[in-house]
């Protein structure tokens, strides 16, 4: 009986564990109260950034919202619709004041027509936090008229 | 581009969606080597990378209106002009012209009854000083294509050799046919799975058929019962072959705007197909559109055969490079409960929120 009221009570709190660790987010997809960063994308788009004749870069926009003389650290995950995600390599980017807009040219990452969904991911002193997911998709390309 | 890569350029017009092993049969040369090859048509760029077969859409058969658009515009808002076109979400084409009109050519396929909305969005771009003027032309029939012959094209001269005095000839000598009429609309029938087949489709047309199907979420079977449907009510009007910009070493990229009546409209839609160049043909109100990708040298040829037979002529140089080809159902959002969504608000003031935005 006494063995298993303990077994009883390990269950309900491996459960517990297991529902407050689905119901939680990570410490980095949401910023807690009283954060100081934040980081946002507005526009992301594909382009021909190094003029090499193929619109294969992609052009990301955004915002983050930071402490006044802030190094915060940047990358960002791109999602495309063919094949493995991409990681970045890490860009930082020094803030002035509250917020800071920025401009990150991503080169040769579009390989395949379709849509394309992509995040960033800043950090800072401790805080994490990440934008808003951005889908585009290439559009289409040169070709006669139809 | 040597021999073989131009025997593989031929096979491909041939057959657009011929698969590899039909192509290195044709070409008489190993799998392997096909392969090899194409990735390097690729790779110079003479093909397109993102999708080197294209199905054309026929809109009508989709409940789409197709509409044609010469704008004329300020140079300095040409790239504003791109974006606008970028937002729309009913833009089909645009290609930058240089000559009677300085501007573009852009062509939309709107939901039926819904040109006049086409139109108020364009008097918008007036009235906010983007775009000087336009001017509409609704292509009345099917249009006509042609894909480039590269039996024309010798390779050691660097040349095209096609006879324009036969050409000329046979649009004398042939009687000419009636235009074809559009098919039916069988959108009633379809759903946004379909819209994701053709939009697929449209990007890369030589796609594996069960990555397609992977893609949009049905299992293959339903995927070849849809090709099956697409085929018996022509809702794909012809498979394009899309090139890269390594292509205007060959050829350049020129616009005619015809005026004449319908029995010259016939011949020139019966003569257009014999060109071994890329062409696109629209019969319209009017006369008709052609788009045609010649070499610079030929160019004065053609616009004389033109000259002589249309009562007006107006001559455009096109940027290939700048051209945009846009996927079909490009727009999320654009089909929805089996039609399409022709609001004023998706089609007039969300795009230009959007672009003052």
């Amino acid at each position: 009986m006494k063995y298993d009221r303990r077994l009883t009570a390990i269950l309900l709190f491996m459960t517990a564990l297991l529902v407050s660790s689905l119901i939680v987010p990570p410490a980095f997809a949401q910023a807690s109260q009283g954060q100081t960063l934040s980081i946002k994308i507005t526009n992301a788009f594909p382009a021909d950034v190094e003029g090499d004749g193929l619109i294969n870069d992609v052009v990301v926009m955004g915002k983050i919202y930071c402490k006044p003389h802030s190094s915060v650290r940047v990358y960002f995950i791109l999602i495309p619709p063919i094949g493995k995600k991409i990681v970045t390599d890490a860009y930082t980017i020094y803030c002035n004041g509250f917020q800071k807009k920025y401009e990150i040219h991503l080169y040769d990452v579009i390989k395949f027509p379709g849509y394309y969904t992509i995040m960033a991911y800043a950090s800072w002193n401790n805080e994490n936090a990440v934008s808003n997911a951005f889908v585009f998709d290439p559009g289409g390309g040169p070709g006669p008229p139809g | 581009m040597d021999e073989v890569d131009l025997r593989i350029l031929v096979a491909l017009g041939e057959r657009p969606l011929g698969d590899y092993k039909w192509l290195s049969n044709r070409v008489a040369i190993s799998y392997s080597t096909l392969l090899k090859k194409l990735s390097k048509l690729v790779d110079s760029n003479i093909l397109w990378g993102q999708g080197y077969v294209s199905a054309q859409i026929n809109y009508s058969s989709v409940g789409l209106e197709f509409v044609a658009i010469f704008i004329e515009a300020m140079l300095e808002n040409w790239t504003k002009i791109e974006k606008v076109c970028d937002l729309h979400p009913y833009i089909r084409y645009r290609i930058r012209c240089l000559g009677s009109v300085n501007g573009f050519l852009a062509l939309f396929a709107v939901p039926v009854g819904t040109v006049s909305l086409l139109l108020r969005f364009l008097d918008e771009l007036i009235k906010a000083g983007i775009i000087v003027k336009y001017s509409l032309h609704t292509p009345m029939n099917r249009w006509a294509y042609t894909e480039y012959n590269f039996n024309f094209y010798d390779i050691e001269s660097g040349t095209w050799k096609f006879d324009w005095n036969n050409w000329q000839k046979s649009i004398e000598d042939t009687p000419a046919p009636p235009l074809r009429k559009y098919p039916p609309s069988v959108l009633s029938q379809m759903n946004e799975e379909d819209m994701q087949i053709l939009r697929q489709l449209s990007i890369n047309a030589r796609m594996e058929r069960k990555i397609i199907a992977k893609t949009v979420g049905i299992p293959p079977y339903q995927l070849s019962r849809r090709l099956r449907f697409y085929a018996e009510n022509q809702v794909i009007d012809a498979y394009r072959i899309i090139f890269g910009s390594a292509i205007l070493g060959l050829t350049t990229s020129a616009l005619f705007e015809c005026r004449d009546s319908v029995s010259v409209t016939e011949k020139f839609a019966l003569a257009v197909p014999k060109l071994p160049f890329q062409s696109t043909f629209f019969p319209t109100q009017n006369g008709f559109i052609l788009y045609v990708a010649i070499p610079a040298s030929d160019f004065p040829i053609i616009a004389t055969i033109l000259q002589k037979y249309c009562s007006s002529v107006k001559i455009m140089w096109c940027d290939y490079s700048a051209s945009m080809r846009y996927w079909f159902n490009d727009a999320p959002g654009s089909f929805r409960c089996g039609e399409w969504v022709s609001s004023r608000e998706f089609m007039v003031t969300d795009v230009l929120d959007k672009l003052l935005k």
